[in-house]
């Protein structure tokens, strides 16, 4: 894999207060300007694993660098590298409600550069670039408590994007959207691919893997890494995704006219 | 992967709707039949309504019909409906906020320090004349506003009297505050000394005490008027914003922000668990069954609450956030703001100067 490695983690493990476990002896590295996808069941500890790569949870076992330097609480703390950090690193939440706290969604978009003390100018063409990309205008002035799932999905994004992340962390970003907002969700994860961000995507939905992926991590439902590969490697193995329990033993996949597969399941 | 042992009960079909014969029996009173077959229904009149010969179903419809049927309303039937009421409230209100009119089109910054002088202007009045008038000064600031009047008066002035007026109630009588009498109430014949006050022999209600009593009523009536007019006409997250330019320190107007942006989604949530209560309940359950149902969701909800905190925490960290919350804050007062500051200054000096000559 060319490019400059971003996050590097050696056998990372981590557990719950309460003992769970969630991750168990992670290899794996994060190139620049890849499509990463971590597919797994549900509970196998992919959403943990965006959460240590975005400095939020901190593993109690294992070794993890992010753009060359120690990722640890301690380091975080320091106020240099937090700010180098966030700065290079967004994140868009499963659940938009808890990243959208702002009373109003020019404000949640805002409050990423504000908080990261840029020039006002600065933030407000910024701010408004992004409206201006997302088609936000008629929501600028509403609260979020108020806009549909796929309108929060769209200002979570916005929010994220203001700070113009190198690394975008994506956990289960299709889940809840209709259709065409699933559509225009890969769309827009494609274009920030050929703007040279790196992606990290959490999902089941094997649906998107091919469209989304450069490479697919697979996660075992006992929290440990079950393979690496191409995104057609890993979705052809039907081995593996039994194995992993993503799919079960009817599932199967169409070829279509062109190059469109999907993956389904029926007796 | 293994065939899901389904249970033979989940398999059975139920018989049609209409002709179920074990219907759960209802403890409440039910729609009463007479001997024509007609319902009467105690609480509305369905005169021209069909109603089902057989089993005697309104077909007047709707959640009000059911209402009458069994005819007292659950707790959890009130708390869904009062909760939907606070989410249509809060509705109106950004709606008013929003619509062009007077003090919508004012500056947010210009309208606090506005409203911060005129309350100002109000505890300084002395007579009971200058503050009608500046009432009324205040109505006709909500009308030009576009307000509904009916609503801003009930909302001020129905709940001011009441609980000022029972703060002021002594002081009306001359047992507390001597003074020329008004209105006589009792002759005792003796006075008594009961510690520090006298009971005179005549109790009577007094000029001075109604006065007196009428002008904080007024003065509190027309502080709390200015400031809901201030909160009718502004949008929560600019009033916020603007509070943070007269020295409310951030950290506050941040937890004002999250608390009003938080409340809808856990109100959302609270009523989400009641109706997906009541649509599993059949007939009436019994108060002990209903607080036990309560406790159990102030539970549920405690937790999601907590857990939630968490995860909003880390998205905000995850944004930048290093514990000390920093703000955009972007206002631009045009000269029909700083013609509207003028303007106030000279309603305030008109009202406190016209209290001046009351006074003398």
């Amino acid at each position: 894999m060319s490019g400059e490695i971003l996050f590097e983690l050696k056998n990372v493990s981590f557990h719950y207060p309460s003992g769970e476990e969630a991750l168990l002896d992670i290899d794996l590295n994060i190139y620049q300007g890849e499509k990463v996808v971590l597919l797994g069941a549900n509970g196998c500890g992919k959403s943990t694993l965006l959460k240590i790569l975005d400095g939020l949870l901190f593993s109690q076992e294992g070794v993890i660098r992010a753009f060359g330097e120690l990722l640890n609480e301690k380091n975080l703390n320091k106020d240099e590298l937090n700010y180098g950090f966030r700065q290079r690193v967004g994140f868009i939440f499963q659940n938009s409600e808890v990243q959208l706290f702002n009373s109003s969604v020019w404000e949640e978009i805002a409050f990423g550069p504000v908080q990261m003390a840029l020039d006002t100018t600065e933030v407000k063409q910024r701010i408004d670039d992004i409206i201006a990309l997302l088609g936000l205008e008629h929501l600028k002035d509403r609260p979020p408590f108020k806009l549909s799932g796929g309108e929060k999905k769209k200002v979570a994004l916005a929010s994220v994007l203001s700070i113009n992340p190198e690394v975008i962390l994506l956990d289960e970003p299709t889940n809840g959207l209709d259709p065409r907002t699933q559509r225009w969700l890969i769309n827009l994860i494609k274009q920030l691919s050929r703007a040279g961000k790196t992606l990290v995507t959490a999902t089941h939905n094997l649906d998107i893997v091919e469209e989304i992926a450069d490479r697919v991590v697979v996660f075992s439902e006992n929290h440990r890494l079950a393979a690496v590969g191409k995104p057609a490697e890993i979705l052809s193995n039907r081995e593996l995704l039994l194995g992993v329990n993503l799919v079960d033993e009817h599932f199967h996949r169409h070829a279509h006219d062109g190059n469109h597969r999907h993956y389904h399941a029926h007796e | 992967m293994d065939k899901l042992q389904v249970p033979i009960w989940l398999l059975e079909k139920q018989e049609t709707f209409l002709h179920n014969k074990h219907q759960p029996k209802m403890k409440s009173s039910q729609v009463d039949f007479d001997a024509s077959r007609k319902l009467n229904c105690p609480e509305q009149d369905h005169a021209g309504v069909s109603v089902n010969q057989q089993y005697g179903i309104c077909n007047a419809g709707g959640y009000k019909c059911f209402s009458c049927k069994i005819n007292r309303r659950g707790f959890v039937e009130k708390t869904v409906e009062a909760i939907a009421d606070v989410m249509r409230e809060a509705f109106f209100a950004e709606q008013l906020a929003g619509q062009p009119g007077l003090l919508q089109s004012i500056d947010a910054r210009i309208k606090v320090i506005t409203t911060l002088l005129l309350i100002i202007v109000a505890g300084l009045t002395h007579h009971a004349v200058t503050l009608i008038t500046f009432n009324v000064w205040i109505l006709w600031l909500t009308k030009v506003s576009h307000i509904p009047l009916k609503m801003f008066i009930k909302r001020i002035w129905l709940v001011v009297p009441l609980f000022t007026g029972i703060i002021v109630l002594p002081s009306i009588f001359n047992i507390v505050n001597p003074g020329d009498p008004l209105l006589a109430l009792f002759h005792t014949g003796h006075s008594y000394h009961l510690g520090p006050w006298t009971i005179p022999e005549t109790v009577t209600i007094t000029y001075q005490g109604v006065a007196g009593a009428l002008v904080l009523v007024l003065r509190v009536g027309a502080s709390v008027s200015l400031a809901v007019l201030l909160t009718l006409t502004t949008r929560w997250h600019v009033l916020l914003k603007a509070l943070n330019m007269v020295f409310v320190p951030q950290v506050f107007i941040s937890v004002l922000e999250m608390t009003y942006r938080y409340i809808y989604l856990f109100l959302q949530t609270a009523s989400d668990m009641f109706v997906a209560r009541q649509s599993r309940t059949v007939g009436r359950t019994s108060t002990k069954e209903q607080r036990h149902f309560v406790s159990g969701a102030m539970g549920a909800l405690w937790n999601k609450a907590f857990s939630m905190s968490e995860e909003v925490h880390a998205a905000m960290v995850s944004r930048g956030y290093n514990g000390i919350p920093r703000a955009y804050v972007s206002f631009k007062a045009s000269g029909m703001d700083w013609m509207w500051m003028g303007f106030m200054v000279f309603v305030s000096l008109i009202f406190l100067g016209g209290d001046r000559l009351f006074v003398r």
